[in-house]
């Protein structure tokens, strides 16, 4: 039977890395530095708002974009790292493992809809925008929480049982 | 699903770390097997009858429920 794929094992670590270091560069640059920390950049797009002729910048394709640390980077890393944590071999990856993931995956996808539905019933205007990537990332986040602790749980169980 | 794999287990003297070693699934899985709190796939229940030198219905038997 085709297996499923997932990284390897060694990939769960460097996820936990990537993950970390972007999360304390988001935390301490809000707690210490304010709005500072969001450097800017420009990023080769294939849709951009570069010319701005009017009020309402004019959509521009295949140009160099102006964006910043929050609206490109922080989202690109840490869907990444939690992508790897999430999507690793276990050490004792079996069936069993299998079964536990699948519903660890269906919990958090049913639990993602409903905050989804929440966020866009009640937030409008410009931080409508934000939703989407944000709500995809509580989405691998809660994942990643759910499947550890039901892991911890399977890990722990055999303990209480031993022969 | 029921099963009597731990007195199989007893029988042949071995551990559920060398049977799981021997079906290629982890302690814990073959653990929660027992416990019956898991129902294996088709190819873990025919490696375990296999190993036992059993045929499949001397080691699981369906239950009321299974059928609901």
């Amino acid at each position: 039977m085709k297996k499923t794929f997932l990284f390897p094992t060694c990939f769960r670590k460097i996820g936990w890395i990537i993950s970390i270091v972007t999360l304390l560069y988001f935390v301490i640059g809000v707690i210490f530095f304010a709005d500072k920390f969001d450097f800017n950049f420009k990023m080769p797009a294939i849709v951009g708002l570069e010319k701005i002729y009017n009020l309402i910048p004019e959509k521009d394709y295949f140009v160099l974009a102006k964006t910043s640390f929050m609206a490109t980077l922080f989202p690109v890393l840490m869907i990444i790292g939690l992508v790897f944590i999430a999507f690793s071999k276990e050490k004792n990856e079996d069936e069993y493992v299998s079964k536990i993931r699948e519903r660890a995956l269906v919990w958090s996808v049913l639990v993602t809809c409903v905050v989804l539905i929440l966020a866009i019933l009640l937030i409008y205007g410009f931080d409508a925008f934000y939703v989407f990537w944000f709500d995809f990332l509580f989405f691998l986040l809660l994942f990643v929480i759910k499947f550890r602790i039901d892991i911890f749980r399977f890990n722990r169980s055999t303990k209480k049982n031993e022969e | 699903m029921k099963n009597n794999i731990r007195v199989e287990r007893a029988i042949l003297k071995i551990s559920q770390q060398e049977l799981a070693e021997r079906i290629g699934v982890s302690r814990q899985t073959i653990n929660a097997i027992e416990l019956e709190k898991y129902v294996p796939s088709a190819t873990v229940i025919m490696k375990i009858a296999h190993i036992f030198g059993k045929k499949v219905e001397d080691i699981f038997a369906l239950e009321e429920s299974d059928w609901k």
